[in-house]
């Protein structure tokens, strides 16, 4: 087990590096001048672009830029954001909170609900309650998130005319912020991982080894979760990692309609002024929290699976 | 002999879904002639009003029929999101196709690279690409389009690997069919029928996609107008007119749930173990109680 | 019911509800399983031998499935039970206490997740009153009885760390953890190679020696029949055509089904020779059928054959077949 972890952690370094410099590159292609963007269009005298040149890196050949930024990222340090003029890192880890507490709570509201609701399915297959259940899964996948938010925000001001803005100084107010944006956040992984955990559900019961197991006598609910339930949730495991990608740029989404102040918003704006160092801070940030996610998920895979920890 | 039970295409839902597909194409089609009002005609008098006779869908915040923009949006989004299942179609399929047929060292040099894309979580990818190429519709179908190869690969090459220690291959490779023959003509067509169906899918994906492009201002710009770009337009106003978001909402979540349905039912088709049965107790009464013979 | 039976099956019908109609699986077969006695069941695939057989324990998927006639089981305390009239709490009782059941493929009907040790347990542990030591050391005894040694170490295993032959032994010591009183085992050494089938064969009738229970063999292999049945049923088209001792059900089948099967067995020493086959394939399940069931494959088969079912024969003591010219095959060989 533990020469396996070892494994799939080295096999992620290297794509680690790789997409750092794939997002490296994609921004250097971009024709937009930085020192325009860093000047703020305004025009400077010689000596001013040749301080921000030295200050940028610019002065030094790509490849040593790259290597800077790369020092950097192991050291903290993300850059200096060409707008705001302070440190990128600053920026990021202040917003962070907001964006992973979001992506958490609504992975576990998603799980929660998809899970038991994909056996019901599963093992009340065919009847009204499956049929019910089913169209409105497919309704969910189907509907853009942003949509969702957006609904949610319409009801809720005719409900009770609740705004959403405030702050979170305290770990209630934390909670009471991102409840609303975290269940927007996870209706689509509630139908993805019910229709999945159904459809698995449905093809392990049919297995032969259920046979046995009833066979055996054994009582119905040791047979659907001691037996099905484990070979069936390999598949939603491997869905639920794909649906957390999804989930990460779900909550840009999320935070926008909502006006929460996470890693989303501070994204967008940086494209939309072309803040590059907080571009590829944030995207470098982002993949490298999938990729560990994507490690667990393999841990994951070993802990119940035998055949793949004696692989 | 290799007949499979097949059963009919045209079920009930199968025409439900393919009818309600056409009437959304063929209106997108035919935009001008369907469409009441041109999209971009402005009328200040009659801004956000509430659906009427009139305007069937009501009006935006600054006096645009709804109804029509709806139409006329149809098109950019129609047409963008076939542009990107078109691309990984093109780049995907042949990659999937040579990493499965060939295995080894091209397999794992494509599949390495893959893993890069692949790496990306979701639209991260097209956000980079878009920030940097410039926050237009060409570059955002480019990036889903790159977004989407790996997955329309991976499946090809599950496929193709499947197909290769299949005997037709071996025959075919006996009697010295070149590779690429073997690949295209022999493989691909047994391929095909999965490979649509995943497509059909990724369809209704790429709307969903682009539309979050567009309402984050890196897809279609304005004035130009997609389903996206309503929206976001509508964002604004949703709590004097919901109609502004509504209706371009409805339209992508029933687009994209036909694309599912459709996608469901052709899997039905190709795969009859996974045709549902009637419930029990209709089976029951068909079955007319214990039968003798 | 016979006073020494342990099963008797009367008059079984399974219905099976399909997207393409109602497959009538099981026509009405009746037969009884002795104390002690091992029963083969024989007949080319799709027969419904398997289908009877899981009746026994109602394995099928029950809203799929309409069933007519009575399975009678003598249960150990005595108390005779239509397996029909059970309800789900005492139906999972029977099942693997009273009647176990082992399945075609073992590597497939085991759980590849679990251990085996906690498969063979759990056994124990939902019919017995063992506490977790007792069950533990139970099941490594178990483990030795089949011949899986050192058990101690292979019980914390996994099913894909063992051979098919293995697996089948597993299979046997979880089916007998808990004495039943009927072993079914159905087609049971079809996946494995010649050598492993005879060394489960040979497994399979020592411990149900010393045991004392009953098994109901199912095979298409009348080979299997011949090594250890006691007695068997020959199926085809959901009907049991003829039921005899396996010694009589060579030396003088009954039914022309019976006798072409038994021609159909390839024999040493004839070599060069063309196999014997039967002709035709056996009928859809799924439309009626008049008459008996062989008829439009059987060489021998009169106008009455197409027409009218033939009834059920007895030829001697616990021989029984359903045909009407018995005799025909017999004269016709003995040219």
């Amino acid at each position: 087990m533990g020469r396996y972890v070892l494994k799939r952690f080295l096999q992620i370094i290297p794509i680690f590096f790789v997409v750092s410099i794939v997002i490296f590159a994609i921004v250097r292609m971009s024709p937009t001048d930085p020192i325009t963007v860093i000047l703020g269009g305004k025009k400077a005298t010689e000596a001013a672009i040749a301080a921000v040149k030295v200050k940028f890196h610019f002065d030094q050949p790509v490849v040593v830029q790259y290597l800077l930024w790369m020092k950097g990222i192991f050291t903290g340090d993300f850059g200096i954001s060409y707008k705001y003029q302070q440190a990128v890192s600053g920026m990021i880890f202040g917003r962070l909170p907001v964006t992973m507490g979001l992506i958490a709570i609504s992975s576990v509201i998603g799980i929660v609900i998809a899970i038991p609701a994909g056996i019901l399915c599963a093992v009340r297959k065919n009847t009204a309650a499956d049929r019910v259940i089913s169209v409105v899964t497919i309704i969910l996948v189907s509907c853009p998130v942003f949509l969702t938010c957006m609904l949610m925000i319409l009801v809720m001001s005719k409900i009770s005319g609740a705004v959403f803005t405030g702050t979170y100084t305290n770990v209630r107010e934390y909670f009471q912020r991102l409840a609303i944006p975290s269940v927007a956040l996870s209706f689509s992984m509630i139908a993805l991982i019910g229709r999945v955990s159904r459809t698995s559900m449905i093809k392990e019961l049919k297995s032969n080894y259920i046979e046995t197991a009833e066979a055996k006598g054994l009582p119905g609910r040791r047979i659907l979760f001691h037996h099905a339930f484990k070979n069936a949730v390999i598949p939603v495991i491997t869905v639920a990692s794909i649906q957390i990608g999804a989930m990460i740029v779900g909550s840009v989404l999320v935070e926008n309609v909502f006006s929460l102040p996470g890693l989303g918003s501070l994204l967008i704006n940086g494209i939309n002024t072309s803040d590059y160092p907080i571009v590829q801070g944030i995207t470098l940030l982002l993949v490298g929290v999938f990729l560990l996610i994507n490690l667990l998920v393999d841990i994951l895979y070993a802990a119940i699976d035998p055949r793949i920890r004696y692989e | 002999m290799k007949k499979k039970n097949v059963g009919r295409f045209f079920t009930v839902p199968m025409v439900i879904t393919i009818a309600l597909l056409a009437l959304i194409i063929l209106s997108s089609l035919f935009a001008p002639a369907v469409a009441p009002y041109r999209p971009e005609a402005l009328d200040m008098d009659r801004a956000l009003q509430l659906p009427s006779a009139a305007h069937l869908l009501g009006t935006d915040n600054v006096g645009r029929d709804i109804l029509s923009r709806l139409i006329f949006g149809s098109r950019i989004t129609l047409l963008s999101a076939l542009a990107v299942v078109v691309i990984s179609v093109i780049i995907g399929v042949p990659l999937g196709l040579i990493s499965g047929y060939y295995g080894g060292r091209i397999d794992n040099a494509i599949m390495r690279v893959e893993d890069v894309v692949l790496a990306f979580p979701a639209l991260l990818l097209a956000f980079l690409f878009v920030a940097s190429f410039g926050k237009n519709i060409t570059s955002a179908i480019i990036a889903l389009g790159i977004v989407y190869v790996p997955m329309i690969s991976r499946l090809t090459r599950s496929l193709a690997l499947m197909e290769r220690s299949k005997a037709y291959v071996e025959a075919a490779q006996s009697i010295g069919f070149s590779d690429g023959r073997i690949i295209f003509r022999h493989i691909l067509p047994n391929c095909v029928s999965t490979i649509m169906t995943q497509l059909t899918l990724d369809i209704g994906y790429a709307i969903l996609d682009l539309a979050a492009l567009s309402f984050l201002g890196m897809g279609v710009q304005p004035p130009t107008s997609d389903w996206g770009v309503m929206l976001e337009e509508g964002r604004a106003f949703i709590q004097r007119n919901p109609m502004l978001c509504l209706a371009p909402g409805c339209a992508i979540i029933l687009t994209v749930v036909l694309f599912n349905v459709l996608s469901d039912n052709i899997q039905m088709y190709l795969d009859p173990t996974q045709r549902k049965l009637p419930p029990f107790k209709k089976l029951k009464k068909l079955a007319g109680g214990l039968v003798e013979r | 019911m016979n006073a020494n039976s342990i099963v008797s099956i009367e008059d079984l019908k399974v219905n099976l509800l399909t997207t393409r109609g109602v497959v009538c699986a099981v026509r009405g077969v009746s037969f009884e399983i002795g104390k002690g006695e091992i029963h083969g069941l024989v007949g080319e695939s799709g027969c419904g031998k398997t289908m009877t057989a899981k009746s026994i324990l109602r394995l099928h998927d029950e809203k799929r499935t309409l069933y007519g006639g009575k399975i009678l089981l003598r249960e150990s305390g005595g108390a005779v039970e239509n397996v029909f009239d059970l309800r789900k709490e005492q139906l999972q009782k029977v099942r693997g206490k009273e009647v176990a059941m082992i399945f075609q493929d073992p590597m497939v009907s085991l759980n590849p997740l679990l251990t085996i040790g906690d498969q063979i347990g759990e056994m124990l542990r939902f019919h017995t009153d063992l506490s977790p030591k007792e069950i533990e050391a139970k099941t490594l005894e178990l483990l030795e009885t089949v011949g899986i040694r050192p058990a101690g170490e292979r019980s914390r295993q996994y099913p894909f760390e063992f051979s098919g032959g293995m697996a089948q032994r597993i299979m046997i010591a979880m089916a007998l953890s808990c004495n039943p009183q009927l072993l079914i085992a159905d087609e049971s050494t079809t996946a494995l190679d010649v050598t492993t089938q005879a060394q489960i064969l040979d497994l399979m009738k020592s411990l149900q020696k010393s045991i004392g229970m009953s098994i109901l063999l199912i095979t298409h292999n009348f080979g299997v029949v011949a090594e250890i049945c006691d007695r068997a049923s020959v199926m085809y088209a959901g009907k049991i055509v003829e039921t005899s001792t396996v010694r009589e059900l060579f030396d003088a089948p009954r039914h022309p089904y019976t006798q072409s099967l038994i021609r159909s067995i390839p024999k040493s020493g004839c070599a060069g020779q063309r196999l014997v086959t039967i002709p035709g394939a056996p009928p859809s399940l799924l439309e009626p059928i008049h008459g008996c069931a062989f008829a439009p494959r059987c060489r021998y088969a009169a106008q009455r054959c197409r027409t009218q079912e033939p009834p059920m024969c007895t030829a001697g003591e616990g021989h029984e077949y359903a045909c009407y010219l018995p005799n025909a095959g017999e004269e016709a060989d003995h040219v």
